[in-house]
C-alpha cells in the first residue's frame, strides 16, 4: 500500500534515537531522585550521557554508511 | 466485528487496570479514611461575614480534648488570622471561606488543600503532628496581587499553646 | 478515492482556501501564544523579568485562551473541513455558509483576544485578566464574554454545516457506511454540542448579564461547575483531531494501513459517551459538592482511560504493520525501518509517546484522594503540556507538514528543519514538563507570577528549586525556538513554486467499515445515551448547588479586573434598557 518503497535506515532515526535516549536518561535521574532519594548531579551526568550517545550515534552512522556502500 | 486476539488481551488488561485504580482509591476512602472536602461546611453570605458568629472574629478555639476548630477568612490578598497557631499532636478542623473571590488554601508540603469559594465554607480536618512552621498559600489566581497571598500555620509544642488568646499571637 | 495524484486543492480549491484560512488563524494564535509562553517561563522562574508581575496574569490569560481555544479549535475546524470534504468526496451544501461560520468564529476570537490584550494598556480601562477559566466573581469586560459566545455559536454552525453535508451525502448513498473520517467529525461534534451546554448557560444566563450589570450577583460555585461541565470535554475536543490524524494519516506515513476501522469507531463513541459526565473531577477539593458526586465523576474518568489505551494499541500496531510491510524484522528491529527522517511521521510518533507519559500523570490527577497532593500545583500544567501541549500541538504541527502540500500544491520549505523542529519540541517539553511535575510534588503552585514566598521555603527531596527553574526556562526556550522554526518553515514554503504530483491518498484499513456493527453509525442513539449520562452525573449536584447557595449566590460583589471607569460607557445601555443598579 505504501507509495514509497522500503526505506533505508536514515540519520533521522539516529537523531530521534539520540534525543529519545537523552530524555530517557534524564527522566531516569528524576526517578532515582524521587523514588530512591539518589541525587545525581545534573550537569556532569547529562554531559557524560550526551557525549556517550553522540559517540554511539557516530559509530552507528559509520556502520550504516558502510553497510549501504556495500549494498 | 473482528477483533484481533492481541487486541482482546490488551482490552482485558486495560479494564483490569481501570478497575484496579478505582479499587485502590475506594480503599483509600473507605479503608484508610481519606475523606473529600464536601458540602458539610454549609453556606454563608460573603458580604455578611462581619455578622457571622465565627467568621466575624476568625481564629482557633478548643472544642474537645486535643480537638480544635480554626475559622479562617481568605480575602484579597491575605489570610485571617495570620499566623494560625495550633498545638502539636492535635486534630484541627479548618473552616475556610472567602470574603471576595475564589481563593485556594494549601498548607505547603501537606495534603491540607482546598478551594475557597465565596458563599461556601470548606471544612477540612487534619491531624497536626510535629511542631514547626508551615507555609500557607493561596493556590488559585485571585487578582493582580495573587502571588503575595501567603500565611503561616504555626504548630507550637502542646505546653506552649495558650488557648485563651484564640490562637492569635 | 479520487484520482491518484490529485491533491485536495486541485479537487476542492474553494474548500482548500477555507482550510488554509482556518490554519492561518490557528498559527497566528500559536505564534502569539508561544511568545506569551516564553515570557511566563522566564518570568516565573526569575530568569528574566521585564514585565511587572501584575501583567503576568494578562500574559497567562492570553497564553491560555490563544493556545487552547484559538489555536486548537481553528486547527480542528480546518482539519475537519478537509476530512469531511475528502472522505465524503463532496463539497459543503452551501460554501457561503461555511465561510459565514468561519468568519463568525474569527470575529469572536478577535473580540475576546483584543479584550485580553488591552489588559496591557492601563489607559483604555478594558481588560479580562480572568485566566482561561474566568471564575466569577472575578469579572472580565463584557466584550470578553461576548466574543466567547460569538465564537461558540460559530462552532455550532460548523457542526450544522457538517451534519448537513453528511445528510445530503446519505440521501445519495443510502446503503453505504459512514466513512471513517466523517464518522470522527460527526461524533466529535455531538460531544461538542453536549459539552458546550455548560459554558453557554454559564456565559449567556449568568456571566454576560452580570458583567453588563443586569444581575447583581452570581453563584460562583454554580458558574464554576458549569465551566467544568464544558472544561473537561473541551480537552477531548482538542485531542480528537489529533486522534483522527493518528488513526487515518499516521498509518499511511508509516507505510501501512490502519489496523481496525471498527475499533476506531468504538473509541470515538466512547468519547461521546464519557467525556462530559466527568467534569467534577476538576473540583475534587471544592466545597459544596458531596463526596458521592466526586466519586461518580472519578469512576467515569477512569473508564475514559479505555479509549486512549485502545488508541495506544491501534496506533502502535498500525506503525508496526507499516514497518513490517517495509521489511522490518525482529522484536524491536522494525522500529529502525520507520521513516524517522519524515517530520510528519516523527512528530506524530513522538507526540504519541509523550501522550503516554501525560496519561500516567493524568491517572494521578484523576485519583480522587491522591489529587489533594497535586491540586493546583504546577504539576497540573506539567500534565497538560504533555497532553494538549504535545500530544495535540505536536501532532497538529506534524500533520501540517503532510497536509500543507495537499492544500497548496507547494512543497514544505525544508524537511530537515521540520525534523529538527519536532525533535526540539520533544526535548524541550521533556525538560519543561519534568521540572513542572517535580516542582508540583514539592507544593509549588501554578498560576502565579512569583512562586517565592517571604515566610517559608519549599523543601525539595532532591536537586533544588533553582535547578528546576533552570530546567523549566531552558525547556520553555527550546519550545519557543521550535515554534519559530515551525512558523518560519511554513512561511518560507509559500515561496516554493506550485508543482504537480504532490497528491497522496489515504489507504483503507486492514479491517474495514463493513466489519463494524451498524449500530455504531447510529448518531441519535449515542447522542441520547450521552445526554442521559450527563443528566445522571450533573442534575443532582447542580440541584444541590442551587438549593444550598441560591441560583444567584448568597450575595457578594463583583471584582472586575478591569478599571472601573471602563463601565461608564455601559451606563447609557443600562439606562436605555431601564435597568436600575
Amino acid at each position: 500500500m505504501s507509495d514509497r518503497g522500503p526505506i533505508v535506515k536514515t540519520r533521522g532515526g539516529l537523531l530521534v534515537a539520540w534525543v529519545f535516549l537523552l530524555v530517557f536518561g534524564f527522566e531516569l535521574r528524576t526517578a532515582l531522585g524521587l523514588f530512591l532519594g539518589v541525587d545525581v548531579p545534573a550537569v556532569p551526568y547529562l554531559g557524560t550521557l550526551a557525549v556517550a550517545l553522540t559517540l554511539f550515534a557516530v559509530l552507528a552512522d559509520f556502520q550504516r554508511a558502510s553497510a549501504q556502500g556495500e549494498a | 466485528m473482528h477483533i484481533h486476539q492481541y487486541e482482546k488481551l490488551w482490552l482485558g488488561m486495560s479494564l483490569l487496570l481501570i478497575v484496579g485504580f478505582i479499587a485502590t482509591i475506594t480503599y483509600g476512602a473507605v479503608g484508610v479514611g481519606v475523606t473529600m472536602v464536601d458540602d458539610s461546611g454549609g453556606n454563608v453570605n460573603p458580604n455578611a461575614l462581619d455578622e457571622h458568629p465565627e467568621f466575624s472574629d476568625p481564629g482557633v478555639e478548643q472544642v474537645g480534648e486535643n480537638e480544635y476548630e480554626a475559622h479562617v477568612v481568605a480575602r484579597q490578598f491575605i489570610f485571617q488570622p495570620d499566623p494560625i497557631v495550633v498545638p502539636a499532636n492535635s486534630t484541627v478542623t479548618f473552616y475556610v471561606t472567602s470574603a471576595d473571590v475564589i481563593h485556594g488554601f494549601s498548607v505547603v508540603g501537606t495534603n491540607a488543600n482546598t478551594m475557597v469559594i465565596p458563599g461556601e465554607v470548606s471544612e477540612v480536618t487534619v491531624e497536626v503532628n510535629e511542631a514547626g512552621e508551615y507555609g500557607l498559600i493561596c493556590h488559585e489566581y485571585c487578582g493582580s496581587g495573587h502571588h503575595t497571598m501567603e500565611g503561616i500555620l504555626r504548630v507550637v509544642p502542646e505546653g506552649e499553646y495558650n488557648s485563651s488568646d484564640g490562637g492569635e499571637q | 478515492m479520487s484520482v491518484e495524484q490529485e491533491t485536495f486543492v486541485d479537487r476542492y480549491p474553494q474548500e482548500a482556501e477555507l482550510v488554509r484560512r482556518a490554519f492561518l488563524v490557528a498559527f497566528t494564535a500559536l505564534g502569539l501564544g508561544a511568545l506569551f509562553g516564553i515570557i511566563q517561563a522566564l518570568h516565573r522562574t526569575n530568569v528574566l523579568r521585564f514585565i511587572p508581575s501584575t501583567d503576568y496574569y494578562t500574559v497567562l490569560t492570553a497564553h491560555g485562551v490563544l493556545m487552547v481555544i484559538v489555536f486548537t479549535i481553528f486547527y480542528l475546524v480546518g482539519l475537519y473541513q478537509w476530512a469531511i470534504t475528502r472522505s465524503l468526496d463532496r463539497s459543503p451544501t452551501n460554501i457561503n455558509f461555511t465561510r459565514a461560520w468561519l468568519t463568525l468564529m474569527t470575529v469572536g476570537s478577535a473580540l475576546t483576544g483584543i479584550t485580553i490584550l488591552l489588559g496591557f494598556v492601563d489607559q483604555v480601562g478594558i481588560s479580562a485578566d480572568v485566566l482561561f477559566t474566568f471564575y466569577a466573581p472575578l469579572q472580565a469586560h463584557p466584550l470578553f464574554y461576548t466574543g466567547l459566545v460569538v465564537f461558540i455559536i460559530g462552532t455550532w454552525l460548523a457542526g450544522v454545516d457538517w451534519f448537513r453535508t453528511w445528510l445530503h451525502w446519505k440521501q445519495d448513498n443510502p446503503d453505504e457506511r459512514i466513512p471513517l473520517q466523517t464518522f470522527m467529525v460527526l461524533t466529535s461534534m455531538i460531544m461538542w454540542y453536549v459539552a458546550t451546554i455548560g459554558v453557554a448557560v454559564a456565559t449567556l444566563f449568568f456571566l454576560l448579564p452580570w458583567s453588563l450589570g443586569f444581575i447583581e450577583t452570581v453563584n460562583p460555585l454554580l458558574t464554576r461547575t458549569l465551566f467544568w461541565f464544558f472544561g473537561h470535554p473541551v480537552v477531548y475536543f482538542w485531542l480528537l483531531p489529533a486522534y483522527m490524524l493518528w488513526y487515518t494519516v499516521l498509518p499511511k506515513l508509516a507505510g501501512g494501513r490502519l489496523f481496525s476501522d471498527p475499533l476506531a469507531r468504538v473509541v470515538f463513541v466512547l468519547f461521546v459517551l464519557l467525556s462530559t459526565p466527568v467534569g467534577i473531577h476538576h473540583q475534587y477539593v471544592d466545597p459544596g459538592i458531596a463526596e458521592g458526586f466526586k466519586f461518580i465523576a472519578m469512576t467515569n474518568t477512569m473508564f475514559l482511560l479505555l479509549p486512549s489505551l485502545l488508541t495506544a494499541f491501534t496506533v502502535v500496531a498500525s506503525m508496526e504493520h507499516g514497518a513490517r510491510q517495509r521489511g522490518g524484522e525482529g522484536l524491536f528491529g522494525w522500529l529502525t525501518v520507520l521513516p524517522w527522517r519524515d517530520p510528519a511521521f516523527t512528530g506524530m510518533a513522538l507526540a504519541g509517546l509523550m501522550f503516554a507519559a501525560g496519561g500516567f500523570s493524568g491517572m494521578i490527577n484523576a485519583g480522587m484522594n491522591i489529587n489533594y497532593l497535586i491540586h493546583n500545583t504546577i504539576w497540573v500544567p506539567g500534565h497538560f503540556h504533555l497532553t494538549v501541549g504535545t500530544a495535540v500541538a505536536l501532532t497538529f504541527m506534524a500533520g501540517t507538514y503532510w497536509l500543507w502540500p495537499q492544500l497548496t500544491n507547494r512543497r514544505i520549505y525544508s524537511r530537515p528543519i521540520g525534523l529538527l523542529q519536532v525533535v526540539m519540541w520533544f526535548g524541550g517539553m521533556a525538560l519543561m514538563s519534568n521540572s513542572m511535575h517535580v516542582a508540583g510534588l514539592y507544593g509549588v503552585p501554578r498560576r502565579t507570577a512569583e512562586p517565592e514566598y517571604a515566610g517559608f521555603d519549599f523543601n525539595t527531596a532532591f536537586g533544588s528549586i533553582s535547578e528546576l527553574n533552570i530546567q523549566l526556562a531552558v525547556g520553555g526556550t527550546l519550545l519557543f525556538v521550535s515554534t519559530l522554526l515551525f512558523l518560519g518553515n511554513l512561511g518560507l514554503s509559500m515561496g516554493n513554486p506550485k508543482v504537480e504530483g504532490l497528491g497522496q491518498s489515504l489507504p483503507e484499513p486492514l479491517s474495514g467499515a463493513s466489519d463494524s456493527p451498524r449500530v455504531l453509525d447510529n448518531m441519535k442513539l449515542w447522542a441520547g445515551i450521552a445526554l442521559l449520562l450527563v443528566a445522571l452525573a450533573y442534575v443532582l449536584p447542580l440541584g444541590a448547588i442551587i438549593q444550598n447557595g441560591g441560583l444567584f449566590g448568597m450575595g457578594g460583589d463583583a471584582y472586575p479586573v478591569s478599571v472601573l471607569g471602563a463601565f461608564d460607557g455601559l451606563d447609557a445601555v443600562r439606562e436605555l434598557l431601564g435597568v436600575v443598579r
